[in-house]
Parts: C-alpha cells; sequence; structure tokens
C-alpha cells in the first residue's frame, strides 16, 4: 500500500473538481451559504469592538473564507461518502457552528430566553444574561477564526481520507475516478 | 442509509419540540409580563447622566425624547451609536433629544463607560446624552424576561410612547418616520387637544376641502363632498 504524500494533500480536491457535478455543488452551497453568512455577520456587526468602523471589511473578508472552506469541505465530504471513504462530520458541524455562534448568540433574546425557560429569575437574567452573550460579542472574530480553522484541519483530513480510499482500493479493480487516475 | 435518515428524523422531532416548548414557555411569560407599547406613558424612573447627577423622562417633557437603552460590550449597539451620529443632523433639525442608557450593570457584564461608548463608536458626538439605568427602570422599558440589548423608544413632549424599536442599526429609517410623524401630528392636529380620528380630505392641487373628526359617523359627509366636487 503506497504511503500518501502530503505534498499532494490537495490533489484530491483538484481531482473532484474535474468533475462538472461537484464544481457545481460547491458553487451552489458557496453562494448559498456566502449570502447567509454575510447577512449574519455584517448584520450583527461582528467585529466592531475590535476593528471599529473597518468591521465591514473583516466581515466580508471572513464570510468570503469561511463560505469557501466550508462549502470545499461539504462537497468533499459528499464525494467521500458516495466513494465509501471515511467523511469527516464533525470537523465540518463544529466549523459551521463555530461562525454562527457571535451573531446568534450575542445581542439577541436567545441567551435570556434559554435562561427563563431553565426557570432563573429576572433579577438573575438581568445580572448574568451579559457574562454569556458579552464573550460571543467581545471574542466574535475568535470564534470566526476557530471556525475556519476547524472548516481548513476538516479540509485536510478528508483529502487525506480520500487519498487512503483510493491507495486502499488501488490493490483491487476499482471504479473511484481518483483511482483511475492513479494508475 | 435508512438508519441515517431515521436519526435525521428522530433529530427534526426533537428541534421542533425544543422550539415548541420554548414558544409555548415564552408565550406565558409574555403574558404574565407587563409590555409598554404605543400610547403607554414612559415610565418616569430616574437614571444618572454620566456627569453624575441624575436626571428623569419628566426632566425632557416639551421635547421629543429618543431614549435608547444598550450594553456597552454589544456589538450591534456600537454598530446603533455610528449610525445615530451619522443621523444626528435628523434629529436636532426636528429637537429630538438623543438619550443613550446602559443598561443596569451593563446586564451583568462590565463594559466600557457610556461616555467611552458614545464618544468611540459615535464619532466624538456630543449630542447624545448618555446614563445608565437602573434595575427598576432596566425591567420596566425591557420586556423581562426576552431582554434585548438594542432596544429604544420614540417619546413625545407630552411622555407618551409614540414607538417601540429594536436594532436602531437596521431600523434608523423607521425613527425617521416616527420623527417625521410627529410634526405632521402636530401641525395636522390641533395641539394641545390632541385629536385621535382627524381626517382632511385634500383637492389634487393640495387644498383643504373638509376637515372632520371621528371618520365612521363622516363618511356620508365626505361623500356628498366627493360627488358634488367631482373628485
Amino acid at each position: 500500500m503506497k504511503k500518501i504524500s502530503y505534498n499532494n494533500v490537495f490533489a484530491s480536491t483538484v481531482t473532484v473538481f474535474k468533475t462538472r457535478l461537484y464544481a457545481g455543488i460547491f458553487s451552489v452551497l458557496f453562494v448559498s451559504i456566502l449570502l447567509i453568512y454575510g447577512y449574519l455577520l455584517i448584520s450583527s456587526a461582528t467585529g466592531i469592538l475590535d476593528f471599529g468602523r473597518y468591521y465591514l471589511y473583516f466581515d466580508i473578508v471572513s464570510s468570503i473564507a469561511i463560505s469557501f472552506l466550508i462549502s470545499l469541505v461539504v462537497t468533499l465530504n459528499i464525494y467521500a461518502y458516495k466513494s465509501k471513504a471515511k467523511t469527516s462530520k464533525k470537523l465540518s458541524v463544529g466549523s459551521i457552528l463555530s461562525a454562527v455562534l457571535p451573531s446568534s448568540l450575542c445581542c439577541t433574546s436567545i441567551v435570556p430566553s434559554l435562561l427563563a425557560v431553565g426557570g432563573l429569575s429576572t433579577s438573575f437574567i438581568v445580572g448574568n444574561t451579559g457574562k454569556i452573550q458579552s464573550i460571543f460579542s467581545v471574542y466574535g472574530p475568535v470564534f470566526i477564526g476557530i471556525g475556519a480553522a476547524a472548516a481548513f484541519f476538516g479540509l485536510i483530513q478528508i483529502n487525506k481520507n480520500i487519498n487512503s480510499c483510493c491507495t486502499i482500493n488501488q490493490t483491487a479493480e476499482a471504479n473511484d475516478e481518483c483511482c483511475e487516475d492513479r494508475k | 442509509m435508512r438508519i441515517k435518515i431515521k436519526y435525521i428524523l428522530y433529530l427534526v422531532v426533537a428541534v421542533v419540540a425544543i422550539a415548541l416548548i420554548t414558544n409555548f414557555t415564552l408565550l406565558s411569560h409574555a403574558n404574565s409580563s407587563k409590555y409598554l407599547a404605543v400610547g403607554d406613558s414612559a415610565p418616569n424612573y430616574a437614571f444618572q447622566l454620566d456627569n453624575g447627577t441624575y436626571s428623569s423622562i419628566s426632566n425632557y417633557y416639551g421635547k421629543p425624547v429618543l431614549l435608547w437603552f444598550v450594553a456597552t460590550w454589544c456589538s450591534s449597539c456600537a454598530q446603533g451609536n455610528e449610525v445615530v451620529a451619522n443621523d444626528l443632523g435628523f434629529f436636532e433639525q426636528h429637537g429630538v433629544k438623543v438619550v443613550e442608557l446602559e443598561q443596569y450593570d451593563d446586564l451583568g457584564s462590565q463594559g466600557m463607560p457610556i461616555s467611552q461608548f458614545i464618544s468611540e463608536y459615535g464619532n466624538n458626538n456630543t449630542y447624545v446624552q448618555g446614563g445608565i439605568a437602573g434595575y427598576n427602570m432596566t425591567v420596566a422599558y425591557n420586556t423581562p424576561p426576552t431582554f434585548q440589548l438594542d432596544i429604544y423608544y420614540l417619546i413625545s413632549p407630552t411622555g407618551k410612547i409614540l414607538y417601540v424599536g429594536e436594532g436602531i442599526a437596521n431600523n434608523n429609517t423607521y425613527v425617521q418616520g416616527g420623527v417625521a410623524g410627529y410634526n405632521m401630528t402636530v401641525a395636522y392636529n390641533t395641539p394641545p387637544t390632541f385629536q385621535l380620528d382627524i381626517y382632511y380630505l385634500i383637492s389634487p392641487t393640495g387644498k383643504i376641502l373638509y376637515v372632520g373628526e371621528g371618520i365612521a359617523n363622516g363618511v356620508g359627509n365626505l361623500e356628498n363632498l366627493i360627488l358634488k366636487d367631482g373628485l
């Protein structure tokens, strides 16, 4: 069984995107996710406490980066699932959630509502809702960074999984497109 | 594949159930809470200004007031400061005083002082008056238990609530609409004895043809006028 070359860790990505189906899936995902994250980050002014009036640039760049990485990871996960390679769901979900936390848990009534549902009193909520929400407001860019990092590591993981699949299947007949390219 | 669909269905059911329970519980809380609505009198609590002195809503009687509650660690509130600062000319022109109050104890997480918050994100303006709301005022003007971080009230010169909104940065056009309404209200209504149901028939050239009160009883007169003048 051949060892995976780390120089070619993204070779699977290139190969997968040569197929129109996966290029199409990526395109649709990228545009959809970009619109969602763009709206969430800009409408909640994520990063304004750190970057002042330049927060808009941060939000635009972050939206593009996060959307690109998540779309890439999801597309490759779909390919991996179809080619029976191991998928990397945890990092993908982690990435999506981390990037959404600042705009959903800060500056909305979600946290105080959850505290109320938990049976906590008004005075407790008044005195403590800020302790939770402020984390997502003040450290919003950190959560975005964690989301991007998780998506990036998810990308590396899924590439390794797909490479391993092709490497394993090289010893037997295989119909996977990436395996045929390697013969 | 069949097992995965089953788990997905369980997840969907669980999410819907949680949403329904949360909604029901919140509605129960909501029905038992006193909400401030348009037309209510603005509760006259005292609040501390950023210069250390105390004031209250009654001190602003005679002018419209934009009373805005924030938390100084809140990013949308910071954004709101930028937006309001860009529109200060409009508020000044219409004689609207803007009072921005930090909610009690900054809702548990001390951000920067309110004066610094207004200055840093509001283009160093001195028009917006900063202050700190006490616990009772915070709870009275915010909706327990679903506290909003960025809630504002447009209050008339007589202390009545004209408009309530959330997220001033994204809704500033509504605030402008509210202020224009006040001036128009005063122009078209008879101060100080404001009518709730007053109507004007205006010609195509902008002339007032008829003024009436209580349109339900005046529709007949209007119809006659319209038919007579061929409008």
